[in-house]
């Protein structure tokens, strides 16, 4: 597509319009006002139209307008109110254009519309239109929630304007090629590109998203039209080979074939639930990743490791399957809670120690910590940082695609991950897990003598910063995380795998750490 | 078709029988999904020289097991039960669990002994537990080492369908004990058979001819005749696969017979032999009624059919037949893949209408 529409949705008096205009003329697009074009071509204003034909007749005329909008290009809509509010209309105009939500504070909102004269509000003709408003946002403030939002409060329209060229233009996709296993495919990170994922990935035959009942009612419709959406509930305790069997049982029944390509709509649980669907679905049909954490962004989403978890631990069956293509929206990072940002942020991290001082340097200056709700850090960022993080695994898992050496040092931090993860049964984060093991992986590095005991210095207000823990908590049984670790299907005949730190971004492995040498590390790092 | 293989004659022991012949055969193939060494006429009590990483982890059946514990190598035994009924992911997951509870890690190795299901379950879960260990079989049935253990194809069913979840994956090695055969049911040797002759059929007319000359010291299971039977159906078997690996292009040729004989064997109940066997008699008719192969060279499949005890045509109900034929998963079709004979010993794919199979006399 040479020019994706832009839509712009978002509450009345969001600037919608004047945006919208001035974003047309900067890029040379074409401008629709949907409420302007139902007005012309009905001949009747909007009140006048709710009014002698009632609210059912308006709606349908914007899913009219919705539709044909969809077939063109280079277009900036701006749209009504509630139009993509309809998840009709938001799937048609989303797979052609990138969509972003204007938000504003109630005040700035009724201030603006109560200057603005040229527009009859027929929604606001009540006593006390302020508080109708607070009411409205309420009300659609999910439904608004799954767009990636622009704040105009106190800003300028042209500097809106410009904010939104900005993540439009000036942040072109990132295209990233792998090869692994003898394939090649693509990881094409940027903001917005869900819409696109069935031509940037090139599919042509059925779809199946499997996506978790989280993410799925957030972006499933945003992929476009597909044949099954198939939504399994969310959680680790969920990888398991009857959620497997019944995902299987679901594509049959919907006559899903090995014509057929699954798309990964979600974290790293999903990465691995699809992924072994799609290795073990007859026998093997194309997988796309959509990984819509940064955790699934930064890590599992490449390297083609699928996986399920036994009882006795996680990843213990699975199978390696390359995906045809990775791609990696950052908008939907959006929609993260701070905690599972922080738990992507701990594998950016980790990637930074193995093989990426510069980035490590990078996440020391800048301020990771995301608040909620907002658009800290920015999309460019994200991206960037996204980019520079999987550039890391990509250079790692081309050496070594079925995992038979190399890719060992991809595991720093997580024997000791892994197996906090397990004693914990697994109610603390993977992220928070991988942030202490490296802590103790840099600990007992220098208990070794391999690196400086100023690694570990610098390494936990990093961390910290990120919002992770740097200490294991006090209740844990340390002996049953060595245990643990000893069962570890990394484990080779009894032998813990470490990897250890020489340096930032300079690692390597080790089989020979003691026992004892281990515990002095897990009673050190102890909160 | 034979260059893509490498075939040589193992001498690292020389071993002989009392005759002084060489007994065992070996064969290499490359597939996408790995290398694998198939060994005929190498017994069960050999296993141990194959392996890497002692002691096995040995996957088999209660038959198996009953006849044969005591030439097992050392190492902890997993026993499932019989039938494609123990063919679903609860017992995937029941060996699962014993592994965990063995402590098996990623350097295990995992061996197979057993017939086609064991094979299919063994390797399903050998690609899988841990990402993939290695993994090796046993085949103890004729079926099961001209067909079964090669080709690289493993998975278990459920919701009705066969092998609906599976992978591709080849084991390390695959030896196929001849010393086991004569304890197999009389069915089972049947199931056997009709691939071989199959095999011949499709692809090999110098074996065909062998097959037509010594059926009766084939039926008494003389070394040198099975043996011989079981590493051509292997060259061509592998041949054909490592050709094709996944997709269904040539590797639909080993189809022949099959697509009747499914629908007769879902039909009637009759063993699988006997319905690829009237499946082969059907397929040879419609390659004559082509003009494909001649009255002469379909009688001549027919003649050998009926030499290696096998059945040409039964009665049942031809339109339940015609009907479980055209049903491909949940698609009605118009046409199927059929695979007919160009002469003897060669083979082509051709789309045939379902009116034209009913048409068939042999119905």
């Amino acid at each position: 597509m040479d020019k994706p529409n832009i839509v712009l949705t978002g509450f009345m008096g969001t600037g919608k319009t004047t945006v919208g205009k001035m974003l047309a003329r900067q890029l040379d697009y074409d401008f629709v006002d949907t409420d302007e074009l139902i007005e012309a071509r009905a001949g009747k204003t909007v009140p006048e139209i709710f009014q002698e034909m009632g609210e059912v007749a308006f709606r349908e005329m914007e899913s009219t307008v919705a539709r044909e909008l969809a077939d063109q290009q280079g277009v900036v809509i701006s749209t009504g109110g509630r139009l993509m509010l309809d998840p009709g209309n938001a799937a048609a105009l989303s797979r052609t254009g990138r969509v972003f939500c204007l938000v504003a504070t109630p005040e700035e909102i009724m201030d603006r519309v109560t200057k603005d004269t040229s527009h009859e509000r027929p929604l606001l003709a009540v006593p006390n239109p302020m508080e109708r408003i607070v009411e409205l946002m309420q009300q659609r403030q999910e439904d608004y929630g799954q767009f990636p939002q622009m704040r105009t409060s106190e800003k300028t329209p042209d500097a809106v304007t410009k904010n939104l060229v900005g993540l439009f233009q000036a942040n072109p996709d990132q295209r990233l090629p792998i090869t692994g296993a003898g394939k090649q495919y693509e990881y094409i990170v940027g903001g917005g590109l869900l819409p696109f994922v069935k031509n940037l990935a090139g599919i042509a035959g059925p779809v199946a998203i499997i996506t978790d009942t989280n993410t799925g009612p957030l972006y499933a419709q945003s992929c476009g039209p597909v044949d099954v959406v198939i939504e399994v509930p969310p959680g680790q305790q969920n990888k398991t080979l009857a959620v497997v069997q019944s995902i299987c049982e679901e594509l049959i029944e919907k006559g899903f074939d090995r014509s057929g390509t699954i798309i990964g709509l979600g974290g790293s649980v999903i990465s691995g639930l699809a992924g072994f669907v799609a290795a073990v679905y007859m026998r093997g049909v194309d997988l796309v990743h959509c990984p819509t954490s940064l955790l699934a962004m930064v890590d599992t989403s490449i390297g083609g490791k699928a996986g399920i978890n036994l009882p006795q631990g996680k990843n213990l069956v699975g199978a390696f399957k390359q995906p045809t293509a990775v791609i990696a929206d950052v908008a939907t990072l959006q929609s993260l809670s701070p905690e599972e940002f922080s738990s992507g942020m701990a594998e950016v991290i980790k990637h930074s120690l193995i093989d990426d001082a510069a980035l490590f340097a990078q996440i020391e200056d800048g301020s990771w910590a995301r608040e909620a709700g907002t658009l800290v850090p920015p999309l460019a960022d994200l991206q960037a940082l996204v980019a520079q993080a999987i550039q890391v695994k990509i250079r790692i898992v081309q050496e070594d695609p079925f995992d038979k050496g190399r890719r060992n040092v991809l595991n720093l931090g997580h024997t000791f991950a892994h197996a906090i993860e397990q004693v914990c049964e697994h109610t603390i984060r993977h992220g928070q897990a991988v942030a202490m093991g490296l802590v103790a992986s840099a600990n007992l590095s220098a208990r070794l003598g391999h690196c400086a005991p100023e690694l570990q210095a610098r390494l936990k207000p990093v961390l910290a910063d990120a919002g992770l823990p740097t200490r294991i908590p006090a209740h844990i049984d340390l002996p049953r995380i060595y245990e643990a670790m000893r069962r570890d299907k990394k484990a080779a005949s009894g032998r813990i795998r470490f990897i250890l730190l020489r340096a930032f971004g300079d690692v390597f492995v080790s089989d020979t750490v003691t026992r004892e040498e281990v515990m002095a590390t897990l009673e050190d790092i102890r909160g | 078709m034979r260059k893509a293989v490498s075939r040589h004659c193992d001498s690292r022991r020389g071993r002989h029988d009392d005759r002084g012949f060489d007994i065992m055969k070996q064969l290499r193939i490359k597939g996408a999904s790995g290398a694998s060494t198939l060994l005929v006429g190498e017994p069960l009590r050999h296993l141990p020289s194959y392996l890497t990483t002692p002691p096995p982890i040995i996957i088999t059946d209660e038959n198996v097991r009953r006849l044969y514990a005591d030439q097992f190598p050392d190492g902890h035994v997993i026993t499932i039960g019989t039938g494609e009924n123990i063919k679903t992911l609860d017992t995937v997951a029941r060996i699962y669990t014993e592994l965990m509870h063995l402590e098996a890690d990623r350097s295990c190795c995992i061996v197979g002994i057993g017939g086609g299901i064991v094979c299919d379950i063994t390797g399903f879960v050998a690609s899988t537990y841990m990402r993939g260990v290695r993994f090796g079989f046993v085949a103890t049935t004729l079926l099961a080492q001209v067909d079964a253990s090669v080709g690289g194809k493993n998975g278990v069913n459920f919701g009705g369908y066969k092998n609906i979840v599976g992978t591709f994956n080849q084991p390390d090695f695959v030896l196929c004990d001849l010393e086991m055969l004569p304890s197999l049911p009389e069915e089972q040797l049947q199931s056997g058979f009709a691939e071989i002759a199959k095999h011949a059929a499709i692809a090999d007319a110098g074996m065909f001819a062998y097959l037509e000359q010594n059926t009766r010291r084939a039926l008494g299971l003389e070394t040198d005749v099975i043996e011989r039977l079981i590493y051509d159906s292997l060259v061509i078997k592998s041949t054909i696969v490592n050709q094709d690996e996944r997709e269904a292009g040539e590797r639909r040729k080993l189809n022949f017979g099959h697509t009747f004989g499914h629908a007769i064997e879902k039909v009637t109940g009759v063993p699988h032999g006997q319905a690829v066997s009237m499946g082969m008699v059907l397929a040879a008719e419609l390659s004559r009624q082509r003009g494909l192969i001649t009255a002469q060279e379909e009688q001549r499949l027919k003649d050998l059919l009926v030499q290696l005890r096998l059945p040409l045509r039964k009665t049942f109900d031809r339109e339940a037949v015609l009907e479980a034929l055209g049903k491909d998963k949940k698609r009605e079709r118009e046409s199927v893949h059929f695979v007919l004979l160009q002469g003897l010993g060669n083979a082509v794919v051709n789309d045939i209408p379902l009116s034209e199979l009913r048409g068939l006399q042999g119905f």
